[in-house]
């Protein structure tokens, strides 16, 4: 069955744009490797995807019971992951999703999905959301899969944020130029107190303000490859598979709340392996809980 | 990339000189009054390496000449009421613009409810002032103080014409007037004064501690300095969540960010009654909101200059950076008695990046050595920034 996605309409409607406020007046011959698409030999395509606590919808202030290994009351304030190098499985090999350039998506194929509206019951949030990737590929790509990567590519990850484009300039994701970006920013308040998933890159040779020269010891980018994916499907990230075996009532003195990803923080044991990531003595699951295809 | 935005800062900043000159809104008008096109990221003042382009909101207009009448409205006591206080009376050079004191007394004597603030890299500020989500511009802060009436600072409400007339007829103001506003017909009044003091307060940007000269590569801090910048940056004391950024706060706003990154934070310093009350004179952003979980959420101000703008806190009641540390160490501050009696450890509005740690006397001495590496000498004694009056 082919895959049903819209015609592209224009060469304006293609590229989303340039990035704000950076590039000198666009030139738009041919060798622009920053031009559209060819409207005649590619079609829109839109990804959605769902935030979830559980199985319920994310939003901010929202109350979820049962979640951790104690099946606490979790209140969620923030829900954001970058994504990038998102291709699409055909019959014919690995095809990539080019995304548009927007204030979410950039040139080089990363992505913010981000959930929360900045409302009441966010916690330093953006009044705009984006849960969607959106992009082009080939007229006619008859896809049964995909892959991305969750995270930030090392070559990205250290760059100074400040100076950087949307979305690689938002705050709140940013942690400092050692260890980069927070990939997977879940927050949320359990037993009155905070319980906050942050994954990034750790082991980071450089000091605050430096980027580091090596790659990092944990990179803890985390590639996935989801299966079954139709024109109609969506993608759920859930925050709630990740926490099954935690307590989230409760933070180990000295240690981040809840889990950032550094060494030797016990809220980490069994969050981080649910991601494929190993983590200390804990050995990676097999496969990644956190996105699924509905 | 890092050269980018001083670049654009530069070419915008050329294009923008043959701009119409026109003065900007009333007191308190945040609606444009100028066309809203890419001349709004105007920034004629260089900035340090790797800051970006503050953003300039809708239909503002920042020039060095604008900026120069702001700086002698701001030093000068004529702006007063009763004409015995400036800005500068709360806000001195040397201390980062700040006043030393616990809290300001106003013109009139009337003793303020909240520490004042350092006036360093406002311009990056989204909101402004300690916890007001709806004062986005510095145009929308400065009738503040210059207008309110409870508390009274600069005390202009009932003397707007005497205060006007003194400035007016000083041949001085005449001529940055003019400088200011070519060809505006209509005698200086408070709406431009208003404009004027913001772009005066656009131009303090502090971004040559030794900390920048140090990323510059222009010298090397000493090992204490940088394992401090390395706690501060550290998953176990947490302090960048809400002071990391070039500015060393998580409220931040410059020209391409998509959004204003709008940040209040409760520390814990108060838990009166176990309630997470805040005492009552201030309750920080609730006292705006009136939305539950506000009480005792404020800005995270920036680090930059830290060493020279005690005493601490929105009410000025640290004394010391050694006594911010032992509260953030806790995690929150225990009063045991009296009116705002509570523990601020256990307040259920407290950031979760407020746990507590533990220091070694090592450490601490480190997380000092990296304060005092931002403080930058010349933003504190910089003769554009400085008192025209000054003999």
């Amino acid at each position: 069955m082919r895959s049903c996605v819209a015609l592209i309409l224009s060469c304006a409607a293609c590229g989303g744009g340039d990035p704000p406020a950076t590039d000198a007046p666009a030139s738009h011959d041919a060798a622009d490797p920053d031009a559209a698409p060819d409207a005649a030999t590619t079609e829109r395509l839109t990804i959605p995807f769902a935030a979830r606590v559980n199985g319920a919808p994310f939003a901010c202030g929202q109350t979820y019971a049962g979640v951790g290994s104690t099946a606490a009351a979790y209140t969620a304030i923030d829900f954001r992951f970058f994504v990038h190098d998102v291709t699409l499985v055909t019959a014919d090999g690995d095809v990539p999703l080019t995304l548009d350039v927007d204030a979410f998506q950039t040139a080089d194929g990363i992505a913010l999905l981000d959930f929360e509206n900045g409302g009441t019951g966010c916690q330093m949030g953006t009044v705009a959301t984006h849960p969607a990737l959106t992009g082009t590929v080939p007229i006619g790509t008859v896809f049964t899969g995909m892959r991305l990567t969750i995270g930030i590519p090392f070559a990205k990850n250290h760059l100074d944020a400040t100076l950087a484009l949307p979305p690689l300039n938002v705050p709140a994701m940013f942690w400092a130029w050692s260890s980069g970006y927070k990939f997977i920013k879940a927050d949320g308040v359990a037993n009155g107190s905070g319980f906050s998933l942050h994954v990034g890159s750790t082991g980071c040779s450089a000091t605050g303000s430096m980027a580091p020269a090596q790659p990092c010891t944990s990179p803890n980018t985390i590639p996935v490859t989801l299966t079954g994916l139709t024109p109609t499907s969506t993608i759920v990230a859930d925050v709630g598979r990740l926490l099954t075996d935690v307590d989230i009532t409760t933070n180990t003195m000295d240690t981040a709340p809840g889990c950032m990803s550094f060494p030797g923080d016990p809220e980490c044991n069994t969050v981080m392996p649910k991601l494929a990531l190993p983590y200390g003595a804990f050995p990676a699951e097999p496969q990644q809980r956190f996105l699924s295809i509905e | 990339m890092k050269h980018l935005a001083r670049t654009l800062a530069v070419i915008v900043a050329a294009c923008g000189d043959d701009r119409a000159a026109r003065p900007d809104g009333a007191p308190g008008d945040a609606a444009a009054d100028a066309p809203t096109d890419a001349a709004a990221s105007v920034w004629p003042f260089e900035l340090p390496f790797g800051f970006p382009v503050p953003r300039l909101p809708p239909g503002k207009r920042l020039t060095p000449e604008l900026a120069e009448l702001g700086r002698h409205l701001f030093y000068d006591v004529r702006l007063s009421g009763n004409g015995t206080q400036a800005c500068a009376s709360c806000h001195e050079q040397a201390r980062a613009f700040t006043d030393g004191r616990v809290t300001p007394t106003g013109s009139t004597g009337t003793v303020l409810r909240r520490n004042a603030m350092s006036l360093a890299n406002i311009a990056y500020n989204p909101t402004q002032t300690w916890a007001n989500h709806l004062l986005a511009f510095l145009e929308q802060q400065a009738p503040v103080p210059m207008f309110g009436t409870d508390p009274v600072e600069l005390g202009i409400t009932g003397n707007e014409d005497a205060v006007l007339a003194r400035l007016r007829g000083d041949p001085t103001y005449q001529a940055l007037y003019a400088a200011a506003f070519p060809g505006a017909t209509e005698p200086l009044d408070l709406g431009h004064v208003v404009a004027a003091l913001s772009a005066f307060e656009r131009r303090l940007i502090s971004g040559n501690s030794p900390l920048d000269k140090h990323r510059r590569g222009e010298i090397v801090l000493d090992e204490s300095a940088l394992r401090g910048e390395a706690l501060i940056f550290s998953e176990r004391l947490e302090c960048h969540h809400c002071h990391g950024g070039f500015n060393f706060s998580i409220a931040v706003d410059h020209a391409a960010l998509s959004e204003p990154n709008v940040a209040f934070f409760n520390t814990g310093l108060y838990n009166v009654g176990g309630t997470g009350a805040y005492p009552a004179a201030d309750q920080g952003l609730f006292d705006v909101t009136f939305t539950d979980g506000d009480q005792g959420r404020f800005r995270p101000p920036t680090l930059r200059n830290i060493a020279v703008t005690a005493p601490y806190m929105h009410d000025g009641s640290m004394a010391s950076l050694d006594d911010v540390l032992t509260f953030y160490e806790r995690g929150g501050r225990l009063i045991e008695s009296g009116p705002n009696a509570g523990d601020g450890k256990l307040n259920p509005h407290k950031s979760s990046f407020v746990g507590g740690f533990t220091l070694t006397a090592q450490e601490r001495a480190d997380l000092l050595a990296f304060f005092a590496a931002l403080t930058d000498d010349t933003f504190l004694t910089d003769p554009s920034l400085s008192d025209p009056f000054a003999p």
